[in-house]
């Protein structure tokens, strides 16, 4: 196993502290993110996965417990909150919150500016990130952010925060509001992001397929409390327990259990399309 | 950098109590009964007896003392402000004078004012919080419509004024949602917006104010096509789901109140303590 980058320990978040609406939102967190891999956390609503989150980035710094982000601990004093939040880029629930700009490369731009990068590289930097999420920066450089689609959005803020060259990518619900297409294609290029930079990856869904496409290990996060945290073969066998937590399961694991209810012998550990496939001609060449 | 989840000031608090259960309307006459029993006050031993019957609300309305007087942190230094800017520029009989500089003058007399006013504005913050953390904004705003509502007869139209003020409070809390999601994504590009002095941070602030007037917007277009889509076509002719009738309850509180403020207006003028 590579060295863990985060470090949670013993982590409490309330809301309202001090007043009667006080509420705990986080139990007592403790786990670890390692070096380069894609972890999702995946919950009900209301289960604390976005308070998680902000964490990571030092929005929010612990009270109770402890956050270690590459070996600097975020209640330091001393700790270069700029650099902490360049090296953690974090994608918000909706796109158009993270645009306040008029134009794509006005928007790009305003992390870099406040990072100090010098004049003269901003303009080469902001195209080499619109390139990396696969958008034209001859048509995207100057377009105005209003007339843009929702996947369009996403994929500049992404540009916005990829510029910022980061090592961990945070991303709340990215496929949330996109079309069937703009979701594939969204998932293809965090899985190409991924794999080109090494970028450890972070992730809240609420789509299981995407957990299943996309996730190295995944984290069940319910009423504050880590219920699992596994690699998703592990995860999606424990069927009931995801159930009753008010979870989907993932629509090829609906699929195997249906095939296995109609006597086709599908191995139930089975997760993903191509390994359902592979199984599928096996048993079909062997009868 | 949490303000939503963090905001105090009008905020329900669901309860059984006995304040909870008094009528809105009376709770709004009443309300506006004290406030202006309180701007009458001019001693403090007047200040004292209302400070005590606020006590005693609070006690009824199971809330704490404390936790309403936290709500007052975030307005503190706008109070104080005042407060110093009213002592020195008092304008009026002016008694003994303790310090004198240019045009600025601090007189006992000064003082004595100014501090009444604040202890005055403190009594009213009071015993608004108090109304509003019993009485739901739903329950408030159908009083107050049915209060003015009198007044549709010259064609004043209450309806639709109530429904403005319902729907600026309703999105209150939005907006300051909406505000936190800016910042924080600001913040996590490396905008330094919790840091910094005032100024500074006013400056960045104001950053924030286009991207939210234009969320603003949209909102307040959605929200014109969701009513039009359910028909809403302004108060002629509605009708009250719950149609409320005064208790016991309302009278004997309405009747207690006035009586208390009238015996202590009565005995203070009385003892000239006014």
């Amino acid at each position: 196993m590579s060295k863990a980058i985060i470090k949670v320990e013993n982590l409490f978040h309330s809301y309202m502290q001090g007043t009667p609406f006080e509420k705990e939102v986080l139990h007592g967190l403790s786990f670890e993110v390692y070096h380069g891999e894609k972890l999702a956390i995946v919950g009900p609503t209301q289960s604390g996965k976005s308070t998680l989150l902000q964490y990571f980035n030092a929005i929010f710094i612990p009270k109770k417990g402890r956050v270690i982000v590459d070996e600097q601990d975020t209640k330091d004093s001393r700790l270069n909150l700029k650099e902490l939040r360049r090296k953690v880029a974090m994608l918000f629930q909706h796109p158009d919150s993270q645009l306040f700009k008029e134009t794509v490369a006005d928007d790009i731009a305003f992390g870099l500016k406040n990072m100090n990068f010098p004049e003269e590289v901003i303009e080469i930097t902001i195209k080499k990130a619109l390139a990396t999420v696969g958008l034209d920066s001859n048509e995207f450089f100057y377009r105005y952010i209003f007339s843009l689609s929702g996947g369009e959005k996403k994929k500049v803020a992404i540009a916005g925060i990829l510029a910022l060259n980061p090592e961990i990518l945070i991303l709340d619900d990215p496929t949330a509001g996109l079309d069937p297409k703009g979701r594939v294609d969204f998932l293809n290029s965090i899985k190409f992001l991924h794999d080109k930079l090494g970028l450890t990856t972070i992730f809240v869904s609420s789509n299981m397929n995407d957990v299943v496409e996309l996730a190295d290990r995944v984290m069940i996060l319910v009423d504050g409390k880590i219920e699992m945290i596994d690699i998703p073969e592990n995860i999606f066998i424990k069927r009931e327990k995801l159930l009753s937590y008010g979870l989907t399961l993932p629509s090829v694991v609906e699929l195997v259990d249906e095939l296995i209810k109609s006597g086709i012998n599908v191995d139930e550990k089975i997760i993903n399309i191509d390994q359902l496939e592979e199984s599928l001609i096996k048993i079909l060449n062997s009868s | 950098m949490e303000l939503y989840k963090n905001t105090i000031f009008g905020f329900y608090r669901e309860g059984d109590s006995l304040i909870h259960k008094i009528d809105p309307r009376i709770k709004i006459i009443l309300l506006i009964v004290i406030i202006i029993f309180i701007s009458f006050i001019r001693t403090f031993s007047g200040i004292v007896f209302i400070g005590l019957f606020l006590l005693l609300i609070i006690k009824l309305s199971n809330s704490s003392f404390f936790y309403i007087l936290k709500g007052l942190k975030p307005v503190l230094p706008i109070i104080l402000l005042i407060l110093i800017f009213q002592i020195i520029f008092y304008i009026g009989e002016p008694g003994k004078i303790l310090f004198q500089w240019n045009f600025i003058k601090i007189s006992v007399l000064g003082i004595k004012v100014s501090c009444f006013m604040m202890l005055k504005a403190i009594l009213i913050y009071f015993i608004s919080s108090i109304f509003f953390l019993t009485t739901e904004m739903i329950s408030f705003t159908d009083a107050m419509e049915r209060l003015i509502l009198p007044l549709q007869k010259i064609k004043f139209p209450s309806h639709e004024i109530v429904m403005v003020g319902v729907i600026a409070f309703r999105f209150v809390p939005t907006l300051v949602e909406e505000l936190e999601r800016l910042m924080k994504a600001q913040i996590a590009r490396g905008a330094d917006l919790d840091r910094g002095n005032l100024i500074v941070r006013t400056i960045k602030l104001s950053g924030l104010l286009i991207p939210l007037f234009i969320s603003a917007y949209q909102r307040a277009e959605d929200l014109v096509l969701a009513m039009e889509s359910r028909c809403y076509r302004g108060g002629e002719g509605r009708t009250r789901r719950i149609a409320k009738k005064l208790t016991i309850l309302d009278f004997t509180s309405f009747i207690f109140t006035v009586l208390f403020f009238s015996l202590t207006f009565l005995t203070i003028r009385y003892f000239r303590l006014l």
